[in-house]
């Protein structure tokens, strides 16, 4: 694949069609995001962002992949930004229509196009640049509205559309995981717990009323079955009536990639996932350790769906492990888990979702020795595999990943002397598993909810 | 797309090297698979891994999870790494002629 922007491609030549004229087409997209009526999700900061930035260069030096990157300028922060500013001032504003040359407007090209197409899939909208702005710029909002702008014009990595969000739709999960298939996994794995613990934990599926429906993201079955067994072992000591659900269902993975790129995306998967909970009739929608599907779910959905068409409560695994340890639902032993452990926070649950002391208290509770990393909550650094970034290794990408973010990560985690990193998020377990391997790292990585099953009392 | 010659015959890639048609899978062309991952020779503890990754596809429509790879097989995660550098999904499920894996795996 020819460069287009710097050494990586996320974008194959198939998707990105660099020859083909896409302006026109760009800036109609980008005509109607401006408009309120036409933009339902951030219209307030995303202009808001465009219009004022001051260049002070405040995001800079707490963005993962410029420093890490030894300060190129093309992974500023702000010269990302400006990727879109620019044309927003040239084709959007009257300074900027009548004097371009003196408002840093600049006319677009295919060539540009073809950059910023790129450089969006640099960032993994981490926000802590956003969190340390003096004027309250968010360029994690402007990398994800320009992702929207390409996805109209039909540009979005395959992992996160063809094979992800459109997958989903068409077979329930983003892994085109068959219902057959699916029922399978889960007797194999009621079959490892009694193994494992020698007792026998029921995992139901497609139990309608339950009070609970607890969804994983479909790749953690696969990839990382730790954490759905250690989340079914602490639904059963709960006592709670729960259940799982397959594609016999409706929509039975947690993820909504949309997230990522697309607010037509997004819309589709969240429909489905309120019409799957409204089909089984439960009461708490119960998200599992995914933290862009707690974005969907806790807070995208409430600008979306009506209150009145969504007559259920969403709450995350984490808050539930953290409210049933506290009332003494669930009762835990923290030197079952002896060894030093330290927390990852995802930047969704986190940064985003507000949710820092939720885990923590959890794994206080199920750890002898739990360790902070530093710096941590506000100011955790995004591990790389964000906003579909671990999951997407075209283009030599995986060097990408390893080499900014993942290598802030390692000396993060090093600097601990933790032997397990907790995580919360399967992006994030995805990524670490890369980090421990490339960096030879003498840790492992664990579900949250893998620990609270080790530490469980029955 | 692009069509390769694999094992004597011409067969359909993706971008990332998994073929398109799991019916025109054969051991030539898992050799074949094989020296794309650098992979010179397979050895019978290669053949564990790619036969039962085969026979569950075929039965399942998916790959295994990986804890049942490594349950089934007996190998751990990390003996099946140093088999297949790229690792169960990227490497061993390419060679088994399955599709990519996807969703976040």
């Amino acid at each position: 694949m020819r460069k287009v922007f710097d050494d990586y491609r996320v974008l194959s030549d198939e998707t990105l069609r660099p020859d083909e004229p896409r302006v026109e087409k760009f800036l109609q997209a980008m005509k109607k995001s401006l408009q309120q009526k036409d933009n339902w999700t951030f219209w307030l900061p995303y202009t808001l962002s465009l219009d004022t930035c001051m260049k002070c260069g405040t995001c800079a030096e707490v963005c993962p992949v410029y420093i890490a990157s030894g300060r190129k300028e093309i992974y500023h922060p702000v010269y990302r930004s400006d990727m879109l500013r620019k044309i927003y001032k040239r084709y959007f504003t009257l300074p900027g229509r009548l004097f371009p040359w003196l408002v840093g407007a600049e006319d677009l090209t295919e060539d540009k196009l073809n950059a910023m197409a790129e450089n969006i899939y640099r960032c993994t909208i981490c926000r802590r640049c956003a969190y340390v702005c003096p004027v309250a710029i968010d360029n994690g909002v402007i990398a994800r509205e320009a992702r929207k702008l390409f996805d109209a014009i039909d540009i979005a990595p395959d992992e996160i559309k063809k094979n992800g969000t459109q997958k989903q739709i068409q077979f329930g999960n983003a892994t085109g995981t068959p219902a057959k298939a699916f029922f399978d996994m889960v007797e194999f794995l009621e079959d490892e717990i009694e193994e494992t613990r020698g007792y026998r934990v029921k995992m139901p599926i497609d139990k309608a009323g339950a009070e609970y429906l607890l969804m994983h993201n479909a790749g953690d079955y696969l990839a990382f079955a730790e954490t759905v067994m250690g989340a079914a072992e602490v639904m059963n000591a709960a006592g709670v009536d729960w259940t799982l659900n397959s594609p016999e269902t409706g929509v039975n993975d947690v993820v909504n990639y949309g997230v990522f790129f697309s607010d037509v995306e997004f819309a589709k998967i969240i429909k489905a996932h309120v019409e799957t909970a409204k089909k089984l009739g439960i009461k708490v929608f119960v998200v599992g350790e995914c933290g862009h599907a707690f974005e969907a779910l806790k807070y995208l959905i409430l600008r979306f769906i009506p209150p009145e068409d969504r007559p259920f409560e969403v709450k995350s695994i984490l808050e539930l492990e953290d409210e049933w340890i506290r009332e003494g639902r669930i009762k835990v032993d923290p030197t079952k888990n002896p060894e030093p452990v330290t927390y990852h926070d995802s930047c969704k649950l986190g940064r985003l979702g507000g949710m820092y002391e939720e885990p923590r208290r959890i794994l206080k509770a199920c750890c002898a020795d739990f360790r902070e990393m530093t710096p941590n909550r506000e100011m955790s650094i995004c591990c790389g595999g964000g906003s579909g970034f671990a999951i997407m290794e075209k283009g030599d990408f995986y060097k990408f990943r390893m080499e900014t973010y993942g290598k802030l990560k390692a000396e993060q985690v090093k600097a601990t002397g933790a032997s397990v990193v907790a995580l919360a998020c399967s992006n994030c377990k995805g990524q670490f598993r890369e980090i421990i391997n490339h960096y030879k790292l003498p840790v492992r990585f664990a579900g949250i909810s893998e620990l609270v099953a080790n530490a469980l009392v029955r | 797309m692009a069509l390769v010659n694999l094992g004597g015959i011409e067969i359909e890639v993706d971008e990332d090297g998994f073929i398109q048609d799991p019916d025109k899978w054969n051991e030539a062309v898992a050799k074949a698979l094989a020296q794309t991952e650098g992979i010179e020779d397979l050895t019978p503890d290669h053949w564990k891994v790619i036969n039962y990754l085969r026979q569950y596809y075929l039965e399942f429509g998916i790959a295994p999870m990986i804890r049942k790879l490594c349950k089934e097989t007996g190998f751990s995660l990390k003996q099946i790494y140093d088999l297949f550098p790229s690792g169960p999904a990227k490497g061993a499920c390419k060679i088994a002629g399955l599709p990519k894996p996807t969703g976040c795996v």
